[in-house]
């Protein structure tokens, strides 16, 4: 091997390891917990959720991710046509609508649901505190709901 | 002519000495000579043949992993802002969702 080779082989190896090195201090300094759980220890310490409150709200919560969850693939399966493009570009005007009035009946269902499952989780809270988490959290759900229907139109409309 | 026949020559050859002396100076001359046509090292080679000794290649690998470790110390991951993991979690909408399960 020529020297100039055996220089950057060097310096790559070196930068492998170092970059090993990086990655593994920053992996063993991230948090292990969900995000799930972040957001429970927030909501408790935030609106100061006595034990048997907490203990309510966990078990909503859990109850509510599975369905969640289940929503959000059901979102994602009715939107994928309608976001994909070349998957739409030959499809007809009709079809064309009945996938979005089914995509955006699934949202309208997933809304609902959230938004049952937030005065579910302020009803176990003080009134005072009640009504500041719904103001705190009820706008995100709709707004995320409008960028969501806005990204959905903006991709037909193309 | 077959192969055992023996050749002629092989006798006169087995006799023959080189009766030639090597002058002093044969061997200086040979290794001017090889210099002669060998060209300069560049800067490449030399830097290549003053860097990569054992114990430096050691010394630079080791400073790379405790440089690397130092940064990654004083430098950790963002952590996930917990309103936002909240909202990522109750929310059908929020974009991270089913990637922050």
């Amino acid at each position: 091997m020529t020297p100039a080779g055996r220089l950057i082989g060097f310096a790559m190896l070196t930068a492998a390891i170092a970059a090993i090195s990086l990655w593994t201090t920053r992996e063993s300094l991230r948090s292990r917990e969900s995000p799930q759980d972040v957001g429970l220890r927030w909501l408790k310490d935030e609106y100061h959720l006595g034990d048997a409150a907490f203990e309510r709200v966990s078990i909503l919560h859990r109850d509510y991710f599975q369905q969640c969850d289940k929503m959000c693939r059901q979102i994602d399966a009715a939107g994928r046509p309608l976001l994909w493009r070349s998957r739409h570009r030959g499809s007809k005007t009709g079809q064309l609508d009945a996938q979005f009035n089914k995509e955006q009946a699934i949202c309208a269902d997933c809304e609902k649901a959230a938004t049952d499952h937030l005065n579910q989780v302020a009803a176990l809270m003080p009134p005072e505190q009640s009504k500041r988490f719904l103001d705190d959290i009820l706008p995100i759900l709709q707004q995320q709901r409008r960028e969501h229907d806005r990204r959905v139109s903006s991709s037909i409309r193309r | 002519m077959k192969a055992d026949d023996p050749d002629p020559l092989d006798d006169l050859l087995a006799q023959w000495q080189v009766q030639a002396e090597t002058p002093p100076d044969f061997r200086r001359e040979v290794w001017r000579r090889i210099a002669s046509e060998t060209r300069d090292p560049g800067w490449v080679e030399r830097f290549a043949w003053w860097l990569l000794r054992p114990k430096r290649e050691v010394v630079i690998l080791a400073s790379a992993v405790a440089m690397a470790v130092a940064w990654g110390l004083t430098h950790p991951p963002e952590e996930l802002n917990p309103h936002d993991a909240y909202v990522m979690s109750i929310s059908p909408f929020d974009p991270n969702h089913l990637e922050g399960r």
